[in-house]
């Protein structure tokens, strides 16, 4: 109870303008962490844990700058120019467009300002800007792994029928997602599955998200599967329920470790998802901006994960999911 | 004659002629749609849009507008959860949770009466400043929700509907009766109409605009905590872009963005339409890059058939007076 009210009371401090950045600057280093999504996505809160406790293990001052909506590339990329206006000593940040960002992350460039890609790169990886590296998932390739993890489950004797969730279409990292689940799907085809595929708009909002699914099940009673592009999709499982569908009727997977989901595996409604391990790219770019600043060393990519968790392996995620560094 | 009149005098009425005429043309477009199966998937999260299309709507016939239900749709059931992980009864964390979305209506009326900030702007800054507590209280990572709570009397299910289908007609019907049968509700209705004139009439405008400031962001809250007893999780994202849905479903239930008119029920079939196009738009495979666009399209020709049929109807009045 003590720890509810500091909670609040550090909101009314938030709210008097007590609220700091981080602040242990005993380098004189300032490094800014950008994205592209508005606070309250929890996925990203695990990427501002890995900051902040490698801003603390390595006493250099951060700052993660988000949207104030989720998905405002404009802002992002203003953020973006205004923190490479204040000379600050490394950026990490996502690239969630091929070309919207480029002549700002050339700018850094030419400032000397070490830049890293966390998360989300160009589609064209080093080749697409003078970013230094990149650190997070191969997204394509993820999508290819969480379709292929659902497929092991399936009849491939019998008609399928997947629906693929993009939870925000035109946003590289859900278009990538989804293009890998996709192009395994046709290569099953090609490999004599009798399977369908359909893409739908599935929402950023775990009821909205659940709502569409359920929706399109009923209209589709043929669907078997579904993939999500992120973890929203397991806002289904309650619905699926009323809809008196039991566990493991229609297959469901998608990604990130979050309580909804692995309260869905479960129960059975979800079984699989794909832990890209956001602690990570939040810690290893401030690591690597230290380094590089310290000791003139080089950025180096990071693939953070592609690892597929089922519900046997929900026992041990479970508590580091709980403490937010999964 | 007494039907051109009806859908003149009541805002709401156009919208019910919509609501019948779609669900008419989209059974025609999918046999899935007038389903009992459907409408089980459809109508479990009416109540809670709804509610919170309630709240605006009553601020609107007020005159004023909120922008920050979909925060407080979060911050609220946000600080309920937080109480219960804490160790208090659930009835103890709702009243917590609603008093801060009462607080959070209530600074929005001081911002907007005392500090004379346009309501349009007071609460936006509220949007954001009610997102960022939501995140803070609970330092970014909300406790897991208790699945084992009894949570039948709020979200159970009776048969094909959730229990909260209920709540949201009792409390609908609660709100309908006192705009219009009672002196408050006339002062509601006065004050959106003409501010100056409901003063020179003694009416205590800036109470009345409390009121529903405050009355707008509970119904805001409390739609969020059914919504996280219904999904049994909460992140702090939940509610994002909910004001928008709000208004929409406002203005398509025949409430008047000057303020001054307005309806309970109007607010609640704005809610349905509005559940009803995205669902159609689902079941008859709209590609996903054009989703957005369809949702957008048929929100306008909606509107725009609302208020020819008024237009209408007010022609048709104007030219009886005439030939009277």
């Amino acid at each position: 109870m003590k720890k509810t009210i500091l909670r609040i009371c550090s909101a009314a401090a938030l709210v008097a303008g007590l609220g700091a950045p981080n602040a242990f600057s005993a380098n004189d280093l300032k490094f800014t962490v950008l994205t592209q999504t508005g606070i309250d996505n929890t996925f990203w809160q695990t990427i501002k844990r890995g900051m902040d406790d490698a801003c603390e293990d390595y006493q250099v001052d951060c700052q993660m700058l988000f949207t104030s909506e989720n998905g405002n590339l404009q802002m992002h990329l203003q953020n973006l120019e205004t923190t490479i206006g204040q000379d600050v000593d490394g950026i990490a940040t996502v690239i969630v467009d091929d070309n919207l960002y480029d002549e700002a992350i050339a700018r850094a460039a030419e400032k000397g300002i070490p830049l890293i890609t966390i998360n989300v790169d160009d589609t064209e990886g080093a080749d697409g800007n003078s970013r230094l590296a990149f650190i997070g998932q191969d997204l394509f390739q993820a999508g290819y792994e969480v379709a292929k993890g659902l497929l092991v489950g399936m009849d491939k004797s019998q008609p399928q029928h997947v629906l693929l969730g993009l939870a925000r279409p035109g946003e590289s990292w859900a278009e990538d997602r989804i293009g890998g689940a996709r192009l395994y799907l046709d290569e099953a085809i090609a490999d004599g599955w009798n399977l369908t595929h359909e893409t739908i708009d599935s929402a950023n909002d775990i009821s909205v998200t659940g709502q569409r699914i359920c929706q399109y099940i009923l209209g589709n009673r043929k669907t078997t599967a579904v993939v999500g592009s992120a973890f929203w999709f397991a806002g289904a499982g309650e619905c699926l329920r009323d809809m008196g569908v039991k566990p493991g009727e229609i297959h469901m997977g998608g990604f990130d470790l979050v309580p909804i989901l692995l309260d869905e595996m479960k129960l059975g409604y979800v079984d699989l998802t794909i832990d890209q391990q956001p602690y990570l790219q939040g810690y290893l770019p401030i690591q690597q901006l230290y380094f590089i600043n310290k000791f003139g060393l080089s950025a180096f990519d990071v693939n953070t994960g592609k690892a597929l968790i089922r519900p046997e392996d929900v026992g041990s995620v479970e508590k580091y999911s709980a403490m937010g560094v999964r | 004659m007494h039907f051109k009149k009806m859908l003149q005098t009541k805002p709401e009425a156009s919208a019910f002629l919509m609501l019948i005429a779609m669900t008419f043309v989209f059974s025609l477009l999918s046999p899935t749609f007038l389903t009992l199966g459907n409408f089980q998937i459809v109508l479990q999260p009416i109540p809670e849009i709804a509610l919170v299309a309630i709240g605006v709507t009553i601020l609107m016939i007020s005159g004023e507008f909120d922008l920050s239900v979909g925060s407080v749709f979060a911050l609220s059931p946000m600080v309920m959860v937080l109480l219960m992980a804490a160790g208090f009864p659930l009835p103890v964390s709702m009243i917590g949770g609603l008093v801060v979305a009462a607080l959070v209506g209530l600074a929005n009326a001081f911002i907007t009466i005392r500090l004379g900030i346009p309501s349009f702007i007071a609460t936006l800054g509220m949007l954001f400043m009610a997102r960022s507590m939501t995140v803070v209280i609970s330092d970014g990572f909300p406790p897991p929700f208790p699945r084992d709570l009894d949570l039948w009397w709020i979200v159970g299910k009776v048969d094909l509907l959730r229990v909260s289908i209920f709540w949201l007609l009792g409390i609908g019907i609660l709100l309908g009766i006192w705009l219009r049968k009672f002196d408050f509700g006339s002062w509601i209705f006065a004050t959106g109409g003409s501010q100056e004139s409901a003063r020179n009439m003694g009416i205590n405008v800036n109470l009345v605009k409390t009121t529903t400031f405050m009355l707008c962001s509970m119904l805001a809250g409390f739609a969020g905590m059914i919504q996280v007893f219904r999904i049994k999780a909460i992140v702090p994202s939940m509610g994002t872009g909910y004001e928008l849905t709000a208004i929409a479903a406002t203005v398509i239930g025949g409430a008047a963005l000057a303020g001054g008119v307005g309806s309970v029920i109007g607010a609640v079939i704005g809610a349905l339409l509005l559940a009803f196009i995205e669902n159609i738009i689902i079941l008859t495979r709209v590609d996903a890059n054009w989703f957005r666009f369809a949702v957008g399209a048929i929100i306008v020709i909606a509107v725009t058939i609302n208020k020819m049929t008024r237009d209408v109807a007010a022609r048709a009045k104007y030219k009886e007076v005439e030939d009277d």
